[in-house]
C-alpha cells in the first residue's frame, strides 16, 4: 500500500505526536510525573537512613524520619495522580484525533481504493488496529513515562550514593534484556502464529454462520463442524505454547531480580566491610534493586504492547497517507445548477490497466432527455454511470456536463447535480428520516415525507413501529429488498438532482410495485436528464435515446422504434425475451 | 464474587482430566506462594545475618539459597503455567465446538430471529474473553488469598508490634479498591458500547461508500462520526481517570505504613541494638516488614485487576449459555421415514404459514393462506407474484426450512415433518437470489453440495468434469474459464471478488452439481440479463429432464416457459395454470404480462414477423 514507508522509529514518534498536540498540558503532566517520582524515590533513601541510625542505637530522629516518609508518600501520591489523570486525558484525546484523521482520510479516497480492499479486511483493520493503538495510549504511554522517570530519578540518587553499587544494581538491565530477547521473541512469534490461525478460525466461523442457510440447504452441518474443529485445534496448539511462555515471563523475571538482589547483598556487604559505604546504604541498594526488578518486569510488558501498537499504527498511517487519486482541481469551476447536457467524447476506460472496459464511447445527450442503457451483463452499462458521477477517472476522451469537462468541475457540485439509485439498495442503520434526508443537505421533514409518498414508500413506513423515526438496525426492523429499494428511490427524489441515474433500480421490485414507482419516476424525470439501466426492456422503450452496449462498445443509438426498424443488435436483444434464446451461438 | 461462582460452574462441566489439572495447578500455586513469601525472609537474613553481622560468607550462602528457591519457583510456575494454558485453550476450543454445533441445529426461523453478528461475537470475542479471564483466575487470582494470609501471619510471628499497622493499611487498601474497582466494569461496558456505535459508522462508510459519494454527504458523515468519536472519548476517559487513582493511592498507602512503622518502632529498635536484646525488633525486621507490606499489596492489586475480568467472564458466559439454551424450532422427527430416492412429487395441501415472533408465537398476519397445488415429477412450476406475496416462504417449506402453521407439505406423498431431514434436504437444491458463496476455489464452491452429505458418502465426489458441466448449464463457464487459474481460481470471503450476477450463477452451478431430485430457484437469475437467462433456462430444461423444478420469478418471460404457473396474490393462490390458460382467464396475470412485455397485440405482431 502507498505511503507506508515510514520506519519503526518514525511511526513511533508520529504516534507520540498525537499525545503531544497540546504541548503545554503534556509538559505539565510530565513535570508532575517527574516531581512525583523524584519525591517517591526519596522513600528508600529515608528508610535506609532511618534503619541505619536505628542500627547504630540512635532513635533520636525517628519522628522526623517517620513524618518525612509519610509526607513524601502523600505528596508523591498526589503528584503522580494529577499526572496520571492528565496523561489519560491526553491519551484519549490523541486517540480521538487519530480516529478523526483516519476517517477523514478514508472519506477522500476514491472507489478505486475500496475496490482493492475486501470490506471485511478493511473493517477488521480499522477496528483492531485502532484498538491496539488505544491500548498503547491508555496503558503503555503513562507506563513508559513513569518507568523512565522512576529509573532516571533512582539512577541519580543511586549514583550519588555509590558508583560501584549502582553498576551492580544495573546488572539487572542486561539480564532482563536477555530474557526479553530469548523468551519475549518466542512469545511474539507464537502470538503472531496464533493470531494468524485464530484469524482463520474466526474467518471461517463468520462465513459458515452467515452462510448457515446454505449449510442447511446442502445438509453440510457435520462437514462444516469438523472443518471448524480442525482449524480450532490448530489454533489451540499455537495458543497453548504462546500462553505457556508468556506466563513464564513473570517467574523468570523474578529469578533475574533475586539474582540481582543476592549480588547487591554480596558485593555491598563486602564493600561495607571495607568501609567504602555504610551498612544503611547497602540496605538502600537492596531496596533499589527490588524496585528496579519491578520496573524491568513492567517494561517487558510495555515492549510487546508498543511493538504491536507500532505495527497497527503503521497500517493506520498507510491509509491516512494514501493520496486521494480523485480530487477537485485547484480553481475548479463551481456548478451550482445544471441544464443537464451530457457529452461522452470518445471515452476509453479501464478499472485496472490490463483490462479495458469501455472502448471509444461517444454519445451526446440534450438537457431533459431520457436515456436508456441496455445490453447484456458485463456490457459496461454501470461503468458509464460510475464515470458520469466521476467515481473513477477515464484514460482518454472527455466527459462533459453542460459543456464543462467534469474533471474541471468542483467534485462536490458535480455529484450534487447527479441523483443516483444504485443496484444494491444501501441504507444506514439510522432512522428512516435520516436516510431520506441523506439525499440533500437541508431537506425538511415535509419534503422527505412528500418524497416517500411519491415513491410509494409512505404506506409501509407508516406501518413501521415508530414510523419515520424507526431505526433501521440489523435484527431490529427487517425491510424487504423491495422496500429498501423504495426508500432509496425516495432518497433520490429528495436529492432533487439535475441528472437522474437509475441503475437497475427496480430489479427486485415486482411488476405492480414497479409500475407504481414508475409513475413517480416519470414525474421525477420530467425536465431532468435521466439515465436508466433496466433489464426489462419495456422500462426504457419510451426513452428518447436507447444506447445499446455490448462488451464495452456502443452498438446502436436511437429510439425504440428506430432501433427495432434497424433490425440490429437491439432488436435481437428485444426478441430474445420471447424466443427462448433460440439463436444462441454459445455451446451449452 | 458471582464471577468466581461462574468460574467454578464452568469448571464443573469440564471433563475429569481438566478438573484434575486444575487441582494440580492449585497445589503448584500454593508452592509458588510459599516461595514468594520466603524470599523476603531470605533478603532479611542477608541484611541481618550477613551485611549487618559483617559476614560475607553468610551473604553468599543465603544469596545462593535465594537463587535456588527462585529456580524452583520458575519450575513450579512453569508447570502451573502449562496446566493453565492447557485447561484454558481446551476450554476455548470446546466452547467454539459446542457453539457452532448448536448453530447447526438452528432452523431458518431461529436464524431470522438471532442476529448473525451476535452469534459471531459469541463464537469469537466471548470465547476469547472467557479464555483470558479463565487463565488469569487460575494462575493469578488464586494466589491472592494465600499471599495475603501468609504475609499477615509471617509479620505476626516475626514482628507482632508491627502487625496492627499492617492490618490497618490492609483494611484501608481493601476499602479503597472496593471503592474504585467495582465501578470500573460498567464504565468499561459503556465505553465499549460507544465504541461499537462508532465502528458502525466506519463499517457503513466502507460498505456504503458508493452512496456516501453519490450523494456527496461526506460532511454529514463527518459530523455523525465526530459526534460519536467525541462520545467514545468521553466514555473511555471516565474509566481511565478512575483507574489513574489505583497506583498512586496504593503506593501512597504503602509508604505511609512504612513511615508509621519507622515513627513508632524507632525507639524499640535502637534500644534493642544498644542493649543487644535479641527479642526486640531488629533493624532487618523493619526492612522485612516493608517487603511483606509489598507482598501483601500484590494480591490486592491482583484482585483489583482480575475481578473486572471475571465480571466480563460471567457476562460472556451468560451470553453463550443463552445461545446454548435456545431450542431450535424445527425438531427432527423422532422416528424419521427414509424416503429413499425421491421421485420429486410435491403437494401443498391447504398450507397456511405465519412466521414466529421473538417468543415463538405465530405472528398475527399469515404469509401464506390456504395454499394448495401440486407439482408432478419432471414438471417445472413457476411461482409468480408481487413483492411480499409469499413466494420465498412457499418454496422454503419444501426442504422444511420452516414448518407450516396449518395444512401439509408433502413430498412423494409423505409429510415433510415425518421425513429424515438430511435425506430430504440432500436431494433438494436451493439456489437463492442473495447467493452465499464460500471462500475457496470455483471448483470447491460448485462441488460443495456433492463432496459432502453424510448419506451420500459412497457416491463419488463431483469431479472437475462434472463441475464444468454444471457451470456450463448455469452459464458460469465463461467467466470462470476467463480466470487465470480457471476452476482453481480463488473465490474470496463471501465471494467479494465476484459480481452479483456471477455469484448467482456460481450458486446455480452448485445447485445443479448436487444432482438434486428437486431443484428450487429463488429468483436466481435476477442479476443476469434476459438473453443469458434464456440460455440458462434452456440448458436447465435438458439438465433437469425428469426432475421437479420450482422457480420463483419476477420476470414473466421466465414464468412463460414453465409447465405450470402458481400465481400468488397476498399469500393466497390466485390461479394455477399454464401461460396460455392464465393469459386467457387471469386479470392479474395479463396485467403483469403487459407491464413487462408491452401491449399484447404488439407482442403477437412481433412473434409473427420473420
Amino acid at each position: 500500500m502507498a505511503g507506508g514507508r515510514t520506519g519503526q522509529p518514525g511511526t513511533f514518534m508520529r504516534l507520540l505526536g498525537y499525545v503531544a498536540r497540546q504541548p503545554v498540558l503534556l509538559g505539565a503532566a510530565v513535570l508532575f510525573l517527574i516531581l512525583g517520582t523524584v519525591v517517591l524515590a526519596f522513600q528508600p533513601l529515608l528508610f535506609g537512613r532511618a534503619v541505619d541510625e536505628f542500627a547504630s542505637g540512635d532513635a533520636g530522629n525517628a519522628t522526623l524520619y517517620g513524618v518525612s516518609i509519610v509526607a513524601v508518600a502523600v505528596l508523591g501520591g498526589l503528584l503522580t495522580y494529577v499526572a496520571n489523570r492528565q496523561l489519560a486525558s491526553l491519551a484519549q484525546h490523541g486517540m480521538e484525533l487519530m480516529r478523526e484523521d483516519l476517517f477523514a482520510a478514508m472519506q477522500t479516497l476514491s472507489l478505486g481504493f475500496y475496490d482493492a480492499e475486501a470490506p471485511g479486511d478493511l473493517n477488521a483493520r480499522v477496528t483492531s488496529d485502532i484498538e491496539t493503538v488505544n491500548q498503547f495510549f491508555t496503558a503503555a504511554v503513562p507506563r513508559i513515562i513513569t518507568t523512565a522517570m522512576t529509573v532516571v530519578t533512582m539512577l541519580i540518587i543511586m549514583f550519588s550514593l555509590d558508583f560501584t553499587m549502582s553498576v551492580v544494581v544495573l546488572l539487572i538491565v542486561p539480564m532482563s534484556l536477555g530474557l526479553i530477547v530469548v523468551l519475549g521473541r518466542r512469545i511474539q512469534a507464537d502470538a503472531a502464529a496464533y493470531q494468524q490461525l485464530i484469524g482463520e478460525v474466526n474467518g471461517y466461523a463468520e462465513e459458515v454462520v452467515q452462510g448457515q442457510r446454505t449449510v442447511r440447504t446442502y445438509a453440510t452441518e457435520a462437514e462444516t463442524l469438523s472443518r471448524l474443529i480442525e482449524l480450532s485445534e490448530e489454533a489451540r496448539e499455537a495458543d497453548r505454547s504462546a500462553q505457556f511462555r508468556s506466563y513464564l515471563m513473570q517467574p523468570a523475571s523474578r529469578l533475574v531480580n533475586n539474582l540481582d538482589i543476592a549480588l547487591v547483598g554480596l558485593i555491598g556487604g563486602t564493600r561495607a566491610l571495607s568501609g567504602a559505604i555504610s551498612l544503611g546504604d547497602v540496605v538502600s541498594f537492596v531496596g533499589y534493586s527490588q524496585q528496579f526488578g519491578g520496573q524491568a518486569m513492567q517494561l517487558s510488558q510495555v515492549v510487546t504492547q508498543t511493538l504491536s501498537a507500532v505495527a497497527g499504527a503503521r497500517r493506520v498511517f498507510s491509509i491516512i497517507d494514501t493520496e486521494p487519486d480523485l480530487a477537485s482541481k485547484d480553481g475548479a469551476t463551481p456548478l451550482p445548477s445544471a441544464e443537464g447536457k451530457v457529452d461522452f467524447d470518445h471515452v476509453d476506460f479501464s478499472y485496472i490497466e490490463s483490462k479495458q472496459i469501455l472502448f471509444d464511447n461517444d454519445f451526446h445527450v440534450e438537457p431533459g432527455q431520457f436515456i436508456g442503457l441496455v445490453g447484456p451483463t458485463g456490457a459496461g452499462k454501470s461503468t458509464i454511470i460510475n464515470l458520469l458521477t466521476r467515481f473513477y477517472d477515464i484514460q482518454s476522451g472527455t466527459i462533459s456536463l453542460d459543456d464543462h469537462d467534469i474533471t474541471d468541475v468542483e467534485l462536490d457540485d458535480l455529484r450534487h447535480r447527479c441523483g443516483v439509485v444504485l443496484q444494491v439498495p444501501y441504507l444506514f442503520s439510522e432512522s428512516v428520516m435520516y436516510n431520506l434526508k441523506y439525499g440533500r443537505d437541508g431537506a425538511t421533514d415535509e419534503e422527505c415525507i412528500e418524497a416517500a409518498k411519491s415513491a410509494n414508500a409512505h404506506g409501509f413506513i407508516s406501518r413501521l413501529p415508530n414510523g419515520y423515526d424507526t431505526v433501521l438496525a440489523e435484527g431490529a426492523v427487517s425491510l424487504s429488498q423491495g422496500q429498501r429499494q423504495l426508500l432509496t428511490i425516495a432518497r433520490a427524489i429528495v436529492s432533487e438532482p439535475d441528472v437522474l441515474v437509475l441503475d437497475e433500480a427496480t430489479s427486485s421490485v415486482d411488476t405492480r410495485t414497479e409500475r407504481r414507482i414508475q409513475a413517480a419516476i416519470d414525474r421525477l424525470m420530467e425536465g431532468r436528464t435521466s439515465f436508466v439501466i433496466a433489464h426489462r426492456l419495456a422500462t426504457v422503450r419510451h426513452a428518447d435515446q436507447i444506447i445499446a452496449l455490448d462488451r464495452g462498445r456502443i452498438q446502436e443509438i436511437g429510439s425504440h422504434d428506430e432501433l427495432m426498424a434497424a433490425r440490429g443488435f437491439y432488436r435481437d436483444l428485444y426478441m430474445e425475451q420471447f424466443t427462448n434464446g433460440d439463436h444462441d451461438d454459445q455451446p451449452v | 464474587m458471582s464471577g468466581i461462582r461462574a468460574f467454578f460452574r464452568v469448571l464443573s462441566y469440564a471433563p475429569a482430566s481438566e478438573r484434575r489439572n486444575f487441582m494440580l495447578a492449585q497445589l503448584g500455586v500454593i508452592v509458588m506462594v510459599g516461595i514468594q513469601l520466603m524470599i523476603p525472609q531470605l533478603v532479611q537474613r542477608i541484611i541481618d545475618e550477613g551485611i549487618l553481622a559483617e559476614n560475607t560468607d553468610r551473604v553468599v550462602e543465603v544469596g545462593f539459597q535465594m537463587i535456588l528457591w527462585s529456580v524452583l519457583n520458575l519450575i513450579v510456575a512453569g508447570g502451573v503455567a502449562y496446566l493453565t494454558a492447557l485447561t484454558a485453550t481446551n476450554l476455548a476450543h470446546s466452547l467454539r465446538r459446542l457453539l457452532y454445533e448448536k448453530v447447526t441445529t438452528f432452523s431458518h426461523g431461529d436464524l431470522d430471529r438471532l442476529s448473525t453478528a451476535e452469534l459471531l461475537v459469541r463464537l469469537t470475542s466471548d470465547v476469547n474473553i472467557m479464555k483470558t479471564a479463565f487463565m488469569q483466575t487460575m494462575f493469578m487470582l488464586f494466589q491472592a488469598p494465600w499471599l495475603l494470609v501468609g504475609a499477615v501471619v509471617l509479620v505476626w510471628i516475626q514482628s507482632p508490634s508491627l502487625v496492627w499497622i499492617m492490618a490497618a493499611v490492609m483494611v484501608v487498601t481493601v476499602i479503597v479498591v472496593l471503592a474504585i474497582a467495582p465501578g470500573l466494569g460498567p464504565l468499561y461496558a459503556k465505553a465499549q458500547a460507544a465504541l461499537d456505535r462508532l465502528n458502525t459508522v466506519f463499517y457503513e462508510n466502507i460498505a456504503g461508500v458508493r452512496v456516501v459519494k453519490a450523494f456527496n454527504r461526506t460532511e454529514l458523515e463527518a459530523e455523525r462520526f465526530a459526534e460519536r468519536n467525541q462520545e467514545v472519548y468521553q466514555r473511555q476517559l471516565k474509566p481511565a481517570l478512575r483507574s489513574a487513582l489505583f497506583q498512586p493511592v496504593l503506593f501512597g498507602l504503602l509508604y505511609c505504613a512504612v513511615g508509621v512503622a519507622v515513627l513508632t518502632s524507632g525507639t524499640e529498635v535502637a534500644t534493642g541494638v544498644v542493649n543487644g536484646d535479641p527479642d526486640a525488633l531488629q533493624p532487618g525486621e523493619l526492612t522485612t516488614f516493608f517487603n511483606y507490606l509489598l507482598t501483601a499489596m500484590i494480591p490486592i492489586m491482583i484482585v483489583a485487576f482480575v475481578l473486572p475480568e471475571l465480571g466480563k467472564f460471567e457476562a460472556s458466559l451468560s451470553r453463550i449459555v443463552e445461545v446454548m439454551r435456545t431450542e431450535p424450532d424445527i425438531i427432527p422427527p423422532t422416528d424419521p421415514v427414509d424416503p429413499g430416492e425421491l421421485t420429486g412429487r410435491i403437494e401443498f395441501r391447504s398450507v397456511s404459514m405465519s412466521y414466529l415472533d421473538g417468543d415463538r408465537r405465530p405472528l398475527q398476519t399469515p404469509v401464506l393462506r390456504d395454499v394448495s397445488f401440486e407439482a408432478e415429477p419432471g414438471e417445472t412450476v413457476a411461482i409468480l407474484g408481487q413483492t411480499g406475496s409469499g413466494k420465498t416462504t412457499l418454496i422454503s417449506l419444501v426442504p422444511r426450512f420452516y414448518d407450516v402453521t396449518d395444512g401439509q407439505v408433502l413430498v412423494d406423498g409423505n409429510d415433510v415433518r415425518t421425513l429424515d431431514l438430511t435425506a430430504l434436504r440432500s436431494q433438494i437444491s436451493v439456489a437463492e437470489q442473495q447467493a452465499m458463496v464460500f471462500r475457496g476455489t470455483f471448483y470447491s464452491n460448485i462441488a460443495y453440495g456433492r463432496s459432502y452429505g453424510s448419506d451420500r458418502a459412497s457416491e463419488p465426489r463431483c469431479d472437475y468434469h462434472q463441475a464444468e458441466h454444471a457451470a456450463r448449464v448455469a452459464d458460469a463457464h465463461g467467466f470462470i474459464s476467463a480466470q487465470l487459474d480457471g476452476y482453481d481460481g480463488a473465490v474470496t470471503e463471501s465471494g467479494n471478488n465476484l459480481s452479483g450476477g456471477q455469484r448467482q450463477r456460481l450458486s446455480l452451478a452448485r445447485a445443479i452439481a448436487a444432482k438434486p431430485r428437486i431443484l428450487i430457484l429463488d429468483d436466481t437469475t435476477s442479476a443476469v440479463d434476459v438473453a443469458t437467462e434464456a440460455r440458462i433456462q434452456q440448458a436447465l430444461d435438458v439438465e433437469m429432464a425428469g426432475r421437479t423444478v420450482l422457480i420463483v420469478a419476477q420476470r414473466i418471460t421466465t414464468a412463460m416457459r414453465a409447465d405450470k404457473i402458481v400465481l400468488l396474490d397476498e399469500g393466497t393462490v390466485s390461479d394455477v395454470g399454464s401461460h396460455a390458460e392464465l393469459m386467457e382467464r387471469s386479470e392479474l396475470y395479463r396485467e403483469i404480462a403487459e407491464s413487462q412485455l408491452g401491449s399484447l397485440e404488439e407482442i403477437a405482431d412481433l412473434l409473427e414477423a420473420p
